[in-house]
């Protein structure tokens, strides 16, 4: 039947306003799908990471030992990154005479805060994207809805009889705007909720762990100081 | 270069998932399989002028005069324009039976309240009908009468039926008695239930149905249209429902 309408054809006929706005929230729920995507790689990457390196930490391995095992990798992420980058600054300023341990702890401590904020800022990557995504897009399609319903009201006005047939396409297609926005919306939404919340989880053990990192060479720094 | 190394499968994954909704959706609400429209050709029964035998032989009475029954199965439409857009629903059969009497000359009072008791007093009706009948219909040119009477009757339930779109609250067992008056154009006087089925839309649609109508083909002779379509009842009922 000739009568029964295709979404192509529906998307196809849309005025050029409302086809702007559909391509726009298919590009934004493609990204936000490859956000999604890329991000859940990268936490269930970084969570293995993280388990793996503390469960090799905390075996009782020499911290020297381990240091040197992971300097020769570079771009280091995670509690490596983090025990790495302090670790390292550590080293520097045992080595220099004259410098008190609390000095070298507070040179420590500022390396491994540093450290820290830019895991942080790396957990936080996209989900901005994926916020944004999920509030607006269900604005933007409304807005395509509502300029093609305008329209196809403004198109009834000049018809001599207006039947349901007539307006009935017209509504139908500025409607896939509108669904099309919460296509993009709803998994953006729930995938920023998930993701923010396991990069508070993370972010937490990671501040955790470079606490420990700390403690343990704060207990270095002043037995060393105590030996001499 | 490894940034771009994790984001290559994200990207197929995206893509990929975007390809199939779409193909999911143009699929589903895709250019839908045609509804084999079946269209059923009304059969309109040509009104012919029967020639009088002048033979008295014959004096037997039709108990068709005055109560006929039609069960021919029957597709409602839906809309009365066929070219329109046909909904999914599939063409309802609708046999529909219309029992038409004649009112004003022929049937006295008793007829009427006999008819009104439905089936069960059929046969009785029938034959207390007969009786009467046959006491009237001596004559053979009131044969020929009734022949073509009969003939423009048919009409006028094919022109009623295709115009009834049943509701979908009718039931087996409901009938809706209308008394119909014409004038001798055959415009539509006025159309009233006389006897309701208790269903308010079945009600409604049958008067519909008549109303639809607007004008029926009568009969030129005026006699012929006095005694059987001035006044005329109609019995709506859905009989096949729920087979």
């Amino acid at each position: 039947m000739t009568e029964q309408m295709s979404i192509m054809e529906l998307v196809a006929n849309a005025s050029p306003l409302v086809q702007l706005v559909m391509a726009a929230l298919a590009l934004a729920s493609i990204v936000s799908w490859i956000m999604i995507t890329q991000r859940w790689f990268f936490f269930n990457k970084s969570v293995r990471q993280a388990d793996a390196f503390e469960d090799h930490f905390w075996s009782g391995i020499d911290l020297r030992e381990l240091y040197e095992e992971l300097n020769s990798i570079e771009d280091l992420t995670s509690s490596e990154g983090l025990f790495v980058a302090g670790f390292q600054e550590y080293m520097r300023l045992e080595g220099r005479a004259g410098l008190d341990p609390e000095a070298v702890m507070q040179g420590v401590q500022r390396v491994m805060r540093v450290s820290l904020s830019r895991e942080r800022s790396r957990l936080e990557t996209h989900l901005s994207f994926l916020a944004t995504v999920g509030s607006t897009s269900p604005y933007v399609g409304l807005f395509g809805t509502v300029w093609g319903i305008m329209n196809s009201f403004r198109s009834l006005a000049n018809m001599s009889q207006a039947t349901l047939a007539s307006v009935a396409p017209g509504i139908s297609e500025a409607l896939i705007a509108t669904a099309m926005g919460l296509f993009a919306a709803i998994p953006a939404v729930i995938a920023y909720n998930r993701y923010s919340a396991k990069m508070d989880l993370l972010s937490d053990r990671y501040e955790d762990f470079s606490e420990e990192v700390i403690a343990i060479l704060h207990r270095a720094a002043h037995s060393r100081d105590l030996k001499e | 270069m490894s940034t771009i190394k994790t984001y290559f499968l994200p990207t197929l994954f995206a893509i990929l998932l975007h390809a199939l909704a779409l193909s999911f959706l143009s699929d589903f609400w895709g250019p839908s399989k045609s509804i084999n429209a079946e269209t059923f050709e009304p059969k309109v029964v040509s009104a012919k002028l029967i020639t009088i035998e002048r033979s008295r032989t014959q004096k037997k009475p039709k108990p068709e005069q005055a109560k006929v029954m039609i069960n021919e199965r029957k597709a409602t439409m839906s809309s009365s324009s066929p070219e329109k857009k046909r909904t999914n629903l599939p063409l309802e059969e609708v046999k529909l039976s219309e029992v038409i009497e004649n009112s004003s000359e022929i049937l006295p009072e008793q007829d009427l309240k006999a008819s009104e008791k439905k089936e069960e007093l059929g046969e009785s009706f029938r034959n207390d009908l007969s009786r009467i009948l046959e006491e009237e219909l001596i004559d053979l040119k009131a044969q020929g009468d009734d022949e073509l009477a009969r003939t423009y009757r048919e009409r006028i339930y094919e022109l009623v039926r295709l115009n009834w779109s049943r509701p979908p609250s009718a039931r087996i067992g409901m009938s809706a008695r209308l008394q119909v008056e014409l004038i001798p154009t055959g415009e539509i006087v006025s159309v009233f239930v006389s006897e309701s089925s208790g269903n308010e839309s079945f009600d409604r649609s049958a008067e519909q149905a008549v109303r639809k109508v607007r004008r029926f083909d009568v009969p030129a002779d005026n006699g012929l249209f006095e005694s059987h379509f001035r006044r005329f009842y109609l019995l709506f009922r859905p009989d096949d429902l729920l087979r």
